[in-house]
């Protein structure tokens, strides 16, 4: 065991380095300067030759490339992710925490229910196959996976919107209403019912795709021999399956739930955006629109490290669940 | 009041901060010396009242004795005296442009002296025309001289102190700004005697939003109750009554810019751009703009063949002016109207008429054609006095030069122009931003004219950066961008000459006629000369079309009229505005109506119910399945296996 820990640790770790490196030069291999880019204001007027020139220096776009590159390398590890060129005095690791906190919300919730209800739901169809409950849910998964996401949302908005809706019930945007509640409580409610529609949203899209692989997989499980000789052995049907058939099942989903954490980082761009909801999703978005390349280097960072890091956990997590992989 | 924004704004700092968005927090926070007024007139805002000397050299402001600080340090002339002092000093670029650089300008303010705590008097090298419209926030003595001139842009200016009429409070980032209403403002106790018991706004919410649609939604949700960030569309769309009363809640607002957006040609000549090649500033590879583009009859031709209104009607729903000299009618004082005989009015035939005969010297049809067409195709390219036409001879629908040493340009042909063919091929490209979605719109309306009298043009859409890079190199024929100005027209006027090529300057433009006139108007405090001379300036440019302006937009704000009365008529009000022309004079005269609009959002019982009834549900069904788990039944487990052979017993 310890052996392979020691592998694919090694390997996640050139991985991430490899990453950073492509990182840096991705970024600053995109068209468009951020010095210019900094002085977009009123009707598209443009700032003098000198000012640029100031701007180039101060964002450190004037040093050789290499010194550039050594001093990104030293200072991601360090921490230092500097200053966004955008929002001049503040860290981006501040944005990105401010930010990543509301992501964690909307996208974490989202992803749990997800999970919870697609195993349910995976397990309870392939149980059933066949059947009605079977085809209607699978049915039902498929019409919602296959709208897109921003247009789900609207029309939930048209649906639920505590004003404009048909049936009167949630906020339609933000994380919390504006200015935010300050006794605990209502904070609490009110970040629960601007969470509702958001998650609602993301739940129903990606519904489907768990369902799928938890009923395929646990159909798979249960044509297998030793599910007839736990059955011929007396047990019933439902200690076949708990302690059987469903915990073969869940090892592909180890997988499936190691990428969805991997990807809750990023966030739901559309949700965020037709819900205004400020997280990572957004961020990334307007960073890309403002040239801001230290936030977006923290935030592809961050997303790295995520996937990097999943994976590897779900490599030891399927090690210890399944015998045959510690072995091998 | 709820106001709301597709821009967050970037910065405390106003030397900092270059999004327009943070300007509305600062025209509410800072004031002017003199402000900006409802119809664009000098009005009193930290000072009272002011006078010139006989020889334009002296001004003398009066200011107001009651004014305070944010932070309740009294304001005095100091403030005035270091505000100007420490721009120049420090070579502040976002207000060193209304002061004047003393070791770089040829105008500029010489001395600030503080006559009392309550008058400043300014001095001048030599008469300057604008010291009544310096777009100028007047600063804290106590908090900037501290800072030294190097960190006065990068500085947080964590929170900003003015003493304008609200008070930042507090900045929650991606999310809103809160202000509040500064009451020892000095303005408030003269409109308090023209309207006894006004109330005022108390707190601005300022929300961000990425883009409109949550905008939209909420605005017609009535969580925002003032927006000027509609799309055009939306503004249009959008009902007047919102919300289940039968009353009118929406009013919609259209008020002048002081902008406009030009299809520009880069008429860089080939003198300049081989000095700058010379000098370094541009690199050999450059400066690949299209030699027609130097040429005056290919230019005014294409404004012949525009429809400006059309575009106005049709790419910006109508919510614009049309346009047409440098100036926008916003000031109508510095405007230039065109007159008739010397506009160019869309005629498609006097376009045509133009490229088949710039010299106007007549023209012989070929063998057997009668007439020329649009294209100039049935131009004989043999006579003599055709030799200076642009004609289609190859059929191809696009015209050619029939003999380039005839045609009048600052330019001649390279063989590399631009990206495109032929240099003797009248075929352009031009350059749009991507953003710019409307501007797009409107290219697809006019490229087709233009194709119709013989010139090909071939859309590029580039991001801002890049349009600024290009630009700066000269590779570009045709592009379309625009421009922001002041209440004074220096800064727009300044945009053509000759000293802002590779700084504000986008055509490339260089007249020394226009250049001399520029500078005399800087120094003509009489306004009715200035007025000739700016005049003048506009007719030049117009004449000399670097610039087709076929649009001055106008400003949409919507607003909740049922919670908050004395919006004003925009559209004879330019300077109203959500933060105007950085000043608070709409927050002066709006009234709110109902008590509690805009307030923290109440406890919502319906989403407190849904929640309840989904955990209930949730719990519900956790004990259904619970209780059917006691229940033994059968269920199938899957398919039956495969058959298995059945087993032999052993033979004997």
């Amino acid at each position: 065991m310890r052996r392979v820990i020691v592998k694919k640790s090694t390997n996640a770790a050139a991985a991430i380095l490899l990453i950073l490196i492509a990182n840096f030069v991705l970024f600053r291999v995109l068209p468009g300067d951020p010095a210019t880019q900094f002085f977009r204001s009123a009707q598209g007027a443009r700032p003098s030759e000198e000012l640029i020139e100031r701007q180039r220096q101060i964002l450190g776009i004037g040093d050789p490339i290499h010194v550039q590159l050594g001093k990104y390398l030293v200072n991601t590890f360090t921490g230092e992710w500097g200053y966004s060129f955008f929002r001049k005095s503040q860290l981006v690791t501040d944005i990105i925490a401010q930010k990543a906190a509301w992501t964690l919300l909307l996208v974490g919730t989202s992803t749990l229910i997800t999970l919870w209800l697609g195993i349910v739901i995976g397990a309870m169809s392939a149980w059933r196959r066949g059947k009605a409950f079977d085809l209607g849910s699978l049915g039902v998964g498929f019409f919602f996976y296959s709208m897109p996401t921003f247009w789900l949302g609207l029309l939930l908005v048209v649906l639920f919107h505590r004003t404009l809706g048909v049936i009167r019930l949630f906020p339609g945007s933000g994380a919390t209403s504006i200015p935010p509640p300050t006794e605990p409580l209502a904070l609490t409610v009110d970040v629960l019912s601007h969470l509702a529609l958001p998650v609602i949203t993301l739940v129903l899209v990606q519904l489907a795709g768990i369902t799928l692989i938890m009923r395929s997989s646990l159909i798979e499980v249960l044509t297998e021999d030793y599910v007839v000789t736990a059955k011929a052995k007396g047990l019933s049907d439902r200690q076949v399956l708990k302690r059987h058939a469903i915990p073969n099942a869940r090892l592909p989903m180890v997988t499936v739930i190691a990428l969805n954490l991997a990807f809750i980082v990023t966030g739901a761009i559309q949700v965020e955006t037709v819900f205004n909801y400020d997280g990572v999703g957004l961020l990334t978005v307007e960073a890309f629109q403002d040239s801001d390349y230290p936030v977006l280097q923290g935030l592809f960072l961050i997303l790295t490290f995520a996937v990097v890091i999943a994976n590897l956990v779900s490599d030891f997590v399927y090690a210890y669940l399944d015998p045959r992989v510690r072995f091998e | 009041m709820r106001i709301g924004d597709t821009q967050e704004i970037d910065s405390l700092n106003p030397f900092a901060a270059v999004e327009s968005s943070s300007y509305f927090l600062f025209a509410h926070v800072y004031d002017l010396l003199v402000g900006i007024g409802p119809t664009l007139e000098p009005v009193p805002q930290l000072a009272r009242s002011w006078s010139v000397s006989a020889d334009g050299l002296s001004w003398t402001f009066n200011l107001y004795d009651n004014v305070k600080w944010h932070d309740n340090t009294s304001f005095t002339a100091d403030d005035v005296k270091f505000t100007i002092e420490y721009i120049q000093q420090c070579q502040l670029a976002l207000f060193l442009g209304y002061v004047g650089d003393p070791t770089a300008d040829p105008v500029y303010i010489e001395t600030v002296t503080v006559a009392s705590p309550t008058q400043v008097v300014m001095t001048t090298n030599v008469p300057k025309a604008n010291m009544l419209s310096l777009f100028v926030f007047i600063l804290p003595e106590h908090i900037w001289s501290g800072i030294a001139c190097e960190d006065a842009e990068t500085v947080a200016n964590d929170p900003p102190i003015g003493t304008g009429m609200y008070r930042f409070v507090r900045w929650e980032q991606g999310s809103f700004i809160e202000m509040e209403i500064n009451t020892n403002y000095h303005l408030i106790p003269e409109v308090l005697a023209r309207k006894p018991g006004m109330d005022f706004v108390d707190k601005i919410f300022f929300q961000f939003y990425t883009d409109a649609l949550p905008l939209y939604n909420d605005f017609r949700a009535g969580d925002i109750d003032a927006t000027a960030d509609l799309t055009s569309r939306q503004f249009l769309e959008l009902a007047l009554n919102i919300d289940d009363l039968p009353d009118v809640d929406v009013v919609k607002l259209t008020g002048d810019d002081i902008s406009f957006l030009e299809i520009g040609f880069c008429v860089a000549s080939d003198a300049i751009i081989g000095d700058l090649e010379a000098s370094g500033d541009l690199l050999p590879e450059q400066g690949k703009r299209h030699w027609l583009m130097t040429n005056l009859t290919t230019r005014q031709a294409i404004a012949l063949a525009i429809d400006r209104q059309s575009l106005v009607d049709n790419a910006f729903q109508g919510l614009g002016r049309k346009g047409e000299s440098l100036i926008p009618p916003a000031t109508p004082y510095w405007h230039y109207d065109v007159p008739d005989s010397e506009e160019y009015k869309f005629n498609l035939t006097a376009a045509a008429a133009l490229l088949n005969d710039p010299r106007k010297d007549g023209f012989t049809l070929r063998t057997g054609a009668t007439v020329p067409g649009l294209k100039g195709e049935g131009l004989d390219p043999a006579a003599a006095n055709n030799q200076d036409a642009f004609a289609d001879i190859d059929g191809d629908g696009i015209r050619e030069v029939i003999n380039t040493s005839r045609v009048d340009a600052e330019g001649a042909p390279k063989g590399n122009e631009g990206i495109l063919t032929s240099p003797d091929e009248m075929k352009f490209g031009i350059w749009i931003i991507d953003a710019a979605t409307e501007s797009q719109t409107a290219a697809d309306i006019f490229l087709p004219w233009l194709a119709s009298i013989g010139i090909s043009v071939q859309k590029f859409i580039v991001s801002e950066g890049q349009l600024i890079d290009i630009s700066y190199g000269a590779d570009y024929d045709l592009y379309m961008w625009g421009f922001g100005g002041d209440v004074d027209p220096d800064f727009l006027l300044s945009v053509l000459t000759t000293d802002q090529i590779l700084g504000w300057q986008d055509a490339w433009y260089s007249n020394p006629e226009y250049d001399a006139l520029y500078a005399e108007q800087q120094g003509l405090v009489d306004p009715a000369e200035r007025q000739a001379v700016v005049h003048e300036m506009q007719r030049i440019a117009y004449r000399d079309t670097p610039y087709i302006i076929y649009i001055y937009q106008f400003v949409t704000t919507v607003g909740r009229i049922d919670r908050f009365t004395g919006w004003g008529n925009w559209s004879e009000s330019p300077g109203l505005g959500l933060s105007g022309f950085g000043n608070s004079f709409l927050m002066l005269q709006l009234e709110p109506v109902a008590a509690g609009a805009g307030g923290p959002l109440a406890l919502n019982l319906y989403a407190l119910g849904g929640i309840v009834a989904a955990v209930a549900a949730g719990i519900v069904t956790a004990v259904v399945v619970i209780l059917r788990r006691r229940r033994r039944e059968q269920m199938p487990l899957g398919p039956p296996p495969p058959p298995q052979p059945p087993l032999q017993p052993p033979q004997p």
